[in-house]
C-alpha cells in the first residue's frame, strides 16, 4: 500500500510541476515583451491633439518677396529665419525631464516601443534648427511655465543611436532637446513651446515647396534621455509662394478756371473745374471792369488737384503785373513797402497802384475754396481773407507779387506728400492811385503744378 | 509527460500572447486599434530588396467613418503614417495697373490632402502689396470692394465685380464630398466680401480629408493719394494639422 501510495506521489509531482511551468510560460509571456522592448512605463501614449505652427510656409531660400523686399525674421515671408510652435497635450500623468524635438521627411516610427527618436530618419533637406538657441515661450495650458521650466539643451551629445540627430557633434541640425529637474506632468494639460523667429535664432525650413516634413516628440521621464514617456508626431509643409504685383501710374491732375460759374462740384473722382470760352478771363474792376483810386476791386480764379506723388507738389504762378504797353501797376508791395523785396507781402490800400494776389480761404463760392491737410499756401500768400480797406485806411488782407516769376515761376500753395482733391480760391487785388495812366491793363498768368515722385 | 490539456492550454498562450511586441499605429486616450486586418484579402506589405507594395484582394467598406469622440478609417488600404500634402500652384499673379475706376483682381488655387489627423486650419500670411516703403492698405474687416478706396483683401468663394466679372470658385472636394471635407471660414466665404489680416485662418477640416482645392481671389483698389509705382508681395499657404 505504502509503495503504491509513493508511487502515486511521484506520478503527482510531474504534474505539479507541469501545472508550474504551464504557469511560468503565462507569466513570460505576458511580461516580457514589456521588459525586453525597453518600453516606457505602461503609462506612456501618444500625445493628444498635437500640432506643429510654423510661421512661414516659404522654402528655407526665401527671404525676400516677389518685389525684392526683405521679409522680417518670424513673417510670413521668411523661409529661412521662422518661428516653430509645438504644441500638445500630455497623454500620461507622470514625471518628464527632458524633450526632443526631432525633424525628419517621414513621421514613422511613432509608437512608443522603438519611439519617434529611434530609427531612420532623414533630415529634410535643407532644413536646419542648429540657429535655436533658446525657447522662445514655454506655456502650460496657455500661463508661462515659471515654475517648472526646460532649458535648452545644446551640449548633450544625440548623434548616433538611439537619438539619431543629425549634424555635427551634438547633433542639432535636426533636433531640439529640453531638459530639466524632473517634474509630474498632468495628463489633459497643454504644452506649447516656441522656438526661432529671430535674426539670430531661428529654424530654417527645408528648400523645397510643397514639402511636408514631420516633428517626432520624445518626452522621457527622466532629464538624461533614458526613460521614454509621452510621444507623438506632427506635420508641417512649406508651399510654393504666390507672388502677386501691381502698378500704380503717377496720377496729377490739375485745372484751372476763372469765376466762380466755372467751379463745379468736385464729386468722388475729384473732377476738374469747367472749361468754356470765358473760363480763363478774369476782370478786375466794376461792372465795366474799370478800376478806381477810391475804391478797391478784387477777383477770384480757382484751381483743383489731385495727385498721388509721395514726396510732394507745388503750385507756382509765373506772369507780370498788370499792364498797358509800357505802363503798369506795380507789385502791391512796391508802393506799399519802398524797397521791399519783391513779393513781399502788404496789405491792400485804395489810392495807391496794387496788383497782387492771394489765398482767400474765406471765400464763399460754393464748391470752391478746400484744401486737404497737409497742402497749403506759403507764408506771403496765405493772408488773403480779410478787407480791402479804404482810401488811407489800409484793409485786413493782405497780398503779394513777384514780376521774377515771369522767368522763373513763384510758389504759391505746396506739401510734402499726396493730396486728394484740393480746391484753392486765388484772390487778387488792384488799386489804382490818381496818377495812373488811362488805359487797357491786362497780364496772363499762367499756373504750373509740379509733382515730385 | 505533459497532459494533453497543458499542451493545448501552452500552445494557447504562445498564439495569444506571442513574445515580442506589438505595435499600435493610432490610438486615443480611450480606443485603439493595430493595423492589421481581421479577416483575408490583403497584406500589410509585400516586400523584397526592390519591390514593395500594399495588397487587397477587394474590399467591402472602405472610407473614414467619424464622430464627435471617435474616427476610424475602414479598407484594407489604410495608413499606419500621418499625412499632410499641402500643393500650391504658385507664380506671378499680376493684379495690372490698378486706377481709382474699378477693381482688379487675380486667383490662385491649392489643395490640401491631411490624414489620421483631427482636422486642420489653414492661413495665408504675407503682407498686402508693397512699394518700397508703402503697403496697401488691408480690409481689416470683411466689406465690399470699393473703387476709389485703397484695399487689398482676399476670399475664397465666387465673386462677380463691375468691370471685372465673375471670378474665384468656392472649394470643390476631390473626386468628391465622400473624400474631402476642408471648408471656407466666414467671412472668407461669402461673395463679394473681401478680408485681409496677416495670418487669419481662412480655411479648415474637422477631420483627415483628402483633397479639397480651394481657389484664393485677390481683390485691390487704389485711391488718388496711392502712390505710384510698381507693387508686390509674396503670399504663402500654411496648413496646420492637429493629431
Amino acid at each position: 500500500m505504502r509503495s503504491k501510495n509513493k508511487l502515486k506521489r511521484l506520478k503527482t509531482v510531474p504534474t505539479r510541476i507541469a501545472s508550474l511551468a504551464t504557469a511560468a510560460v503565462l507569466f513570460f509571456a505576458i511580461t516580457v515583451p514589456v521588459f525586453l522592448s525597453g518600453h516606457a512605463s505602461a503609462a506612456s501614449a501618444q500625445l493628444q491633439s498635437r500640432s506643429l505652427t510654423i510661421s512661414s510656409s516659404a522654402n528655407g531660400t526665401i527671404t525676400q518677396d516677389i518685389a525684392g523686399n526683405t521679409a522680417a525674421p518670424g513673417s510670413g515671408g521668411n523661409g529661412q529665419k521662422t518661428s516653430e510652435i509645438f504644441t500638445f497635450n500630455v497623454a500620461s500623468t507622470q514625471n518628464v525631464g527632458s524633450i526632443i524635438f526631432k525633424f525628419c521627411d517621414d513621421p514613422i516610427p511613432l509608437d512608443s516601443v522603438s519611439g519617434p527618436s529611434d530609427g531612420t530618419c532623414n533630415s529634410p533637406a535643407g532644413f536646419d534648427a542648429s540657429h535655436v538657441a533658446s525657447i522662445i515661450t514655454q506655456t502650460i495650458n496657455g500661463t508661462n511655465n515659471t515654475t517648472t521650466p526646460f532649458s535648452l539643451d545644446t551640449t548633450t551629445v544625440l548623434t548616433g543611436a538611439p537619438y539619431g540627430c543629425a549634424g555635427t557633434s551634438p547633433g542639432r541640425t535636426n533636433c531640439i532637446a529640453l531638459s530639466r529637474t524632473a517634474a509630474a506632468v498632468t495628463a489633459g494639460d497643454t504644452y506649447s513651446f516656441k522656438f526661432g523667429g529671430l535674426a539670430s535664432d531661428y529654424i530654417t525650413n527645408p528648400s523645397t515647396d510643397n514639402y511636408a516634413f514631420f516633428g517626432r516628440i520624445q518626452t522621457y521621464t527622466d532629464n538624461a534621455y533614458s526613460t521614454k514617456g509621452d510621444y507623438g508626431s506632427v506635420a508641417a509643409s512649406t508651399a510654393q509662394q504666390i507672388d502677386v504685383t501691381a502698378k500704380v501710374k503717377e496720377v496729377l491732375n490739375f485745372s484751372v478756371a476763372a469765376g466762380s460759374s466755372n467751379v463745379t462740384a468736385p464729386g468722388a473722382t475729384c473732377s476738374p473745374l469747367t472749361t468754356s470760352a470765358t473760363s480763363g478771363a478774369l476782370t478786375l474792376g466794376d461792372t465795366n471792369g474799370v478800376l478806381s483810386f477810391n475804391t478797391p476791386y478784387d477777383a477770384h480764379s480757382y484751381f483743383r488737384l489731385s495727385t498721388n506723388t509721395n514726396g510732394g507738389v507745388t503750385v507756382s504762378y509765373s506772369g507780370n503785373t498788370l499792364r498797358n504797353g509800357s505802363n503798369s501797376i506795380a507789385a502791391i508791395n512796391s508802393a506799399s513797402n519802398p524797397g521791399s523785396a519783391m513779393g513781399t507781402l502788404a496789405a491792400s490800400g485804395p489810392g495807391t497802384p496794387q496788383f497782387g494776389i492771394a489765398m482767400d480761404s474765406s471765400d464763399a463760392t460754393p464748391n470752391g475754396y478746400s484744401l486737404n491737410t497737409g497742402f497749403a499756401p506759403t507764408t506771403n500768400y496765405a493772408s488773403g481773407n480779410g478787407t480791402l480797406g479804404t482810401v488811407g485806411s489800409p484793409g485786413t488782407a493782405e497780398f503779394a507779387y513777384d514780376t521774377g516769376s515771369v522767368t522763373s515761376p513763384v510758389v504759391f500753395a505746396s506739401s510734402t506728400g499726396p493730396v486728394g482733391c484740393s480746391t484753392g480760391s486765388v484772390r487778387y487785388i488792384g488799386n489804382i492811385s490818381t496818377s495812373t495812366p488811362a488805359g487797357i491793363y491786362t497780364t496772363t498768368i499762367t499756373w504750373i503744378a509740379t509733382g515730385t515722385y | 509527460m505533459f497532459s494533453k490539456t497543458q499542451i493545448l492550454i501552452g500552445l494557447l498562450l504562445v498564439l495569444v500572447f506571442p513574445i515580442g511586441v506589438s505595435f499600435a499605429q493610432y490610438t486615443s486616450p480611450n480606443y485603439q486599434v493595430d493595423e492589421t486586418f481581421f479577416g483575408a484579402g490583403g497584406n500589410l506589405q509585400n516586400q523584397s530588396a526592390n519591390y514593395q507594395a500594399k495588397t487587397a484582394a477587394g474590399e467591402l467598406g472602405v472610407g473614414n467613418v467619424s464622430s464627435p469622440r471617435y474616427q476610424a478609417y475602414a479598407g484594407f488600404n489604410t495608413t499606419d503614417r500621418i499625412l499632410l500634402e499641402v500643393n500650391v500652384s504658385g507664380g506671378v499673379f499680376d493684379l495690372g495697373v490698378l486706377d481709382t475706376g474699378q477693381a482688379h483682381a487675380n486667383t490662385a488655387s491649392f489643395t490640401v490632402r491631411d490624414y489620421l489627423s483631427d482636422g486642420y486650419t489653414v492661413q495665408i500670411t504675407g503682407h498686402t502689396p508693397q512699394n518700397e516703403n508703402y503697403f496697401l492698405a488691408p480690409m481689416s474687416s470683411a466689406a465690399s470692394s470699393s473703387p476709389g478706396t485703397e484695399q487689398f483683401g482676399i476670399n475664397l468663394t465666387t465673386n462677380n465685380l463691375s468691370g471685372i466679372g465673375p471670378f474665384g470658385a468656392t472649394p470643390s472636394q476631390v473626386p468628391d464630398n465622400t473624400f474631402g471635407f476642408g471648408y471656407v471660414d466666414p467671412p472668407y466665404d461669402t461673395s463679394n466680401l473681401f478680408k485681409y489680416v496677416d495670418g487669419d485662418t481662412v480655411a479648415q477640416s474637422d477631420r483627415s480629408s483628402g483633397v479639397t482645392q480651394y481657389t484664393l481671389s485677390m481683390m485691390a483698389n487704389v485711391s488718388r493719394t496711392t502712390p505710384g509705382g510698381a507693387y508686390g508681395t509674396s503670399l504663402f499657404v500654411r496648413a496646420v494639422p492637429v493629431y
